[in-house]
């Protein structure tokens, strides 16, 4: 009794001690967990050697490899031979039985069970890792592993093949989590990427914005020289020069126009692909709008022999930035002008609001757009037919148009029958009439353009230019001696103006932004500072044409800008509110009609 | 052949006149008391163009002799020239790829010969086993003069080694077998926490204070006296093995408040048992030992490593114990000279078991055929 006492002391601290050492720590890898166990296993049962084998599939994963097996863990390793099997080896039969299967050299078969090198003869046991796998022992006695033995083996067995599965789970976890990290890696990596574009993108917008502003200053400088001397020669040929200088003066002026409104509007579109433009939606009259419009191609459309016809429904709303939906109709109306026949009709006219846009069409009578030519239309500087011809035009009107409609969340289209006529429309998004339509609800644009003139008064007035162009210079001296009541000063420095108007304290002060020892700003506020100069109204006059420019002025407190090249009806307009000055003689004819605002 | 030399050139002297051949090496195994004069016994054997390679000992066996000083040289053929490991840290590190064996006629003998104060021996051997398994022989000692720490007590041709191990592969016909003798007595516990040779926990409470109430007060105060035998050394610990005796652990002091130190390292959760042994058990188990070797012929020659506690247990008997394991030996093989040192860790296994690092053990190597 006391023998079998301490036997099953003995056996249960063999199980003890295996089952403790499954697995000790759960970072374990699986091959080193088995070998761990088959070290114990070995030392401790005084056994030769021992393997652990695992079917294909669970190893990989791959259920097509469900009929291999596969050697994951040996010891000594040196004795393992076969690495991988077909699960119908007979050394695997254990994985088609129930637990375990003894081999003995004294078994006729013997040899078909051993895939191990060196072995001299002796007994195998298989054990059957629940449906992972195998673990093979040997021992070198041929009566090793008897029943008792197996026995106790096998619930330590199972304990052992549930921690292979955790182990198995845990890699696959691993694996899994790796890949989840690999492919945070990479979208990090991406985002990453996608920023370093963004901010390169930022940084060339930027760099884009600074070149835009950098050009409209650098072409509209020499322009202004030129615009301006020509509207300066073309007065004087009119009033008694000969006919050379009248025709002369004639083309310098179209064609300086047409350069300046080509700068402008391929200023435009940069601005509008860049993102550099705002739209400020409100709600517009659409008749104010279109009647404007109508006004302001009048004169062109007499020129061209254009009879126009507006058969807009009255008090219609839309929601729309009224400066750029007074440039969308400005430039339909200009092209069903320049692109019609002699003697043809514009028609604007407009249908029932329909899901919420109103529907404005804007029809010609002109040579209509061939087919061929309908995917072109919206392409920038594409001119189509007519781009050998006389009529003027950058072929980025309608580039610009769409872009805008549709920041205003509208749409564009045309229907064109070639030899007949081409009917753009433009889907608006309508509104309800405001509570009091009046003045208020007009932008201030419209508002400029609908204030009747004043009365003119006569008095002598005295005007400071602050201007370092010596070209500039002239050329308003010239432009000021039509009005027989200015008397014009003049200072090519910042400085030194600040003295003139110390001394002669103008009526009105014309600032150059851009001098040479200070910007136009520091002299403003000198002057606003000085309680002698504060009131005098201050105009800026300037080359930087960019919105952000003209606004700054503005803010500043600049009370106008003049920006260049001088528009001489601007300067009389800018006189006149100014100082209620009407010219003395005609400062000739504005051949820009339509301008891009 | 033991050399009781007065002049280092009296080994070389004695070396020049074993024949060696051009695959041959010296086995050479100092005693402490002439490590003294190893640097120039090693200058020496290199100046006369001899290879060789071995370590320092407590002492030399000579028949059933114990020497306290002198030199005991063997001429071993190897496979290759010893390998190095490093093993002064937590898993050896091997200086140069292990040899390939796979050619070779018979079957070779890892003779191993370890720094007893690094518990990466263990270690070594796994890796050994792991590469080589059951196709060769392990053999081999721990070697030191008993200072319980890592010193130069190994060397080879290109000097000597600190921390290390030596492994060469002995190409002859070989016999390997342990015995100690030693015999459960209480017990079981389990070593639920340790670290290397360093019990922490038994049963999961502290160790010494497990061991306290196994083997009682005044057993258990001796450990770490500065006695020639304290008491607790009669009294160690056995690692279990199945059919097998148990591996034994030479209790060597208590530190840390409970832990106990033991001479080489113990697996976590080994079951393990107090053992006991009185002289003749011992010497009993010398004799088994020798009746064990059944082959051999007339080149047999044995080396025998017996644990150098044992010699201090036994004392006076100790000679008892070498004769009665040379008697027995001599009764199957006649003529088979029997020599070796006494050591600090026993090594004996044919590959077809794990080799452990046994302490208060002899293991003895009986190599035939060849020279």
């Amino acid at each position: 009794m006391a023998n079998a006492d301490t036997d099953i002391v003995a056996d249960s601290l063999l199980l003890l001690e295996l089952a403790l050492s499954i697995g000790r720590t759960s970072n374990e890898s699986v091959n080193r967990r088995c070998k761990a166990f088959l070290h114990i296993l070995l030392a401790r049962k005084n056994l030769s050697y021992g393997s652990v084998w695992i079917c294909s599939d669970v190893v990989s994963r791959d259920e097509g490899d469900a009929q291999t097996i596969e050697l994951i863990a040996a010891f000594p390793e040196s004795r393992g031979i076969e690495r991988k099997i077909s699960i119908d080896h007979p050394s695997m039969a254990v994985l088609k039985e129930p637990g375990f299967h003894v081999t003995r050299d004294t078994d006729p078969d013997f040899d078909l069970h051993v895939l191990e090198a060196n072995f001299p003869g002796g007994s195998v046991l298989s054990l059957k890792l629940r449906n992972l796998g195998v673990m093979r022992l040997f021992s070198i006695k041929s009566n090793a592993f008897t029943r008792r033995e197996i026995n106790q083996l096998l619930p330590v067995i199972e304990i052992f093949a549930l921690s292979l599965k955790s182990a198995y789970a845990q890699e696959h976890l691993q694996q899994s989590e790796m890949k989840a990290r690999l492919a945070t890696a990479e979208a990090e990596r991406s985002r990453a990427v996608a920023e370093r574009a963004q901010k390169s993108a930022e940084l060339a917008n930027k760099a884009k914005s600074e070149f835009l502003s950098t050009m409209s200053h650098e072409l509209r400088t020499p322009l202004n020289a030129i615009l301006g001397f020509g509207q300066v020669i073309e007065a004087a040929s009119e009033n008694g020069g000969d006919e050379a200088t009248k025709v002369g003066a004639g083309y310098i002026l179209r064609s300086g126009w047409h350069l300046l409104s080509l700068i402008e509007e391929v200023l435009d579109l940069s601005k509008i692909e860049s993102g550099q433009f705002d739209i400020s939606i409100d709600t517009i009259s659409l008749t104010d709008i279109v009647g404007d419009c109508h006004q302001t191609v009048a004169a062109m459309a007499k020129e061209h022999g254009i009879s126009i016809g507006n058969t807009l429904s009255p008090n219609q709303y839309v929601k729309a930035d009224g400066t750029r939906l007074k440039q969308v109709f400005l430039n339909l109306l200009s092209n069903a002008i320049k692109y019609n026949r002699p003697d043809g009709t514009v028609t604007v006219g407009s249908e029932h609001p329909h899901e919420g846009f109103i529907r404005v069409t804007v029809a010609d009578t002109g040579r209509g757009i061939s087919p061929a030519n309908v995917d072109k239309i919206y392409q920038p500087f594409e001119r189509l037919s007519a781009a050998n011809s006389e009529i003027d035009g950058t072929g980025i009107g309608l580039t610009i148009t769409k872009r805008l409609i549709e920041a205003m969340g509208g749409r564009i289209g045309f229907d064109s029958v070639e030899g007949k006529g081409s009917s753009f429309w433009l889907d608006i998004p309508v509104d309800d009439a405001p509570a009091m339509v009046g003045e208020a609800n007009l932008t201030p644009a419209i508002r400029g353009n609908t204030k009747p003139p004043s009365s003119v008064d006569e008095n002598s007035k005295v005007i400071l230019y602050i201007e370092d162009s010596p070209a500039n210079l002239r050329l308003m001296e010239m432009t000021m001696s039509r009005f027989s009541t200015i008397r014009m000063l003049s200072a090519h420095t910042g400085e030194i103006g600040l003295q003139m108007a110390e001394a002669h304290h103008p009526d009105l002060i014309l600032l150059d932004i851009n001098l040479p020892d200070m910007n136009g700003f520091q002299i403003l506020k000198r002057l606003r500072a000085s309680p002698r100069q504060a009131a005098i109204p201050v105009i800026a006059v300037t080359a930087n044409a960019m919105p952000a420019d003209l606004e700054r002025a503005a803010l500043e407190g600049f009370d106008a800008t003049i920006t260049k090249p001088f528009n001489l009806d601007e300067i009389a307009d800018v006189l006149h509110r100014g100082l209620g000055l009407e010219p003395s003689a005609a400062l000739g004819k504005r051949h820009h009609e339509i301008r891009q605002p | 052949m033991y050399i009781d030399f007065s002049d280092p050139a009296d080994i070389v002297d004695q070396c020049k006149t074993l024949n060696c051949g051009r695959e041959d090496f010296l086995l050479v195994c100092i005693a402490r008391n002439d490590e003294w004069q190893l640097d120039r016994i090693l200058k020496l054997l290199s100046d006369a163009n001899l290879r060789f390679f071995g370590g320092v000992f407590p002492a030399l066996i000579e028949g059933s002799t114990v020497r306290e000083n002198g030199a005991l040289v063997q001429v071993h053929k190897l496979a290759a020239e010893p390998v190095v490991a490093q093993i002064d840290g937590n898993e050896p590190e091997w200086a140069a790829p292990l040899p390939d064996i796979s050619g070779l006629p018979q079957k070779p003998t890892c003779l191993v010969l370890a720094d007893f104060s690094c518990v990466a021996v263990t270690s070594l051997l796994e890796e050994l086993f792991n590469v080589h398994g059951n196709r060769v022989n392990y053999f081999g000692a721990g070697a030191g003069n008993g200072t319980r720490s890592p010193r130069p007590i190994l060397f080879t041709n290109r000097g000597r080694l600190t921390g290390a191990a030596l492994v060469a592969y002995v190409v002859s016909n070989a016999d390997v077998h342990l015995r100690h003798g030693w015999s459960r007595n209480s017990g079981p516990v389990i070593a639920t926490k340790t670290d290397g040779n360093v019990v922490k926990e038994l049963n999961w409470e502290p160790a010494m204070s497990v061991y306290r109430g196994l083997v009682g007060d005044q057993i258990a105060n001796s450990l770490g006296r500065r006695e020639d035998v304290p008491e607790a050394k009669r009294h160690p610990f056995g690692i279990a093995r199945e059919d097998l005796e148990d591996v034994v652990r030479d209790p060597m002091m208590a530190i840390n408040d409970g832990e106990l130190v033991v001479l080489s390292g113990v697996p976590e959760n080994s079951v393990m048992h107090i053992m006991k042994a009185d002289n003749d058990k011992l010497v009993e188990s010398a004799r088994e030992l020798g009746n064990v070797f059944s082959q051999g012929g007339e080149n047999s020659h044995c080396l025998l490593f017996d644990c150098y506690s044992r010699a201090k247990l036994l004392a006076d008997a100790f000679p008892n114990e070498l004769k009665a394991f040379v008697t027995a030996l001599q009764e199957k093989m006649p003529g088979c000279s029997v020599e070796g040192a006494l050591a600090l860790g026993e090594i004996a296994s044919d590959g077809n078991r794990l080799p452990d690092f046994h302490n208060k053990t002899i293991a003895a190597g009986l190599f035939y055929g060849e020279r």
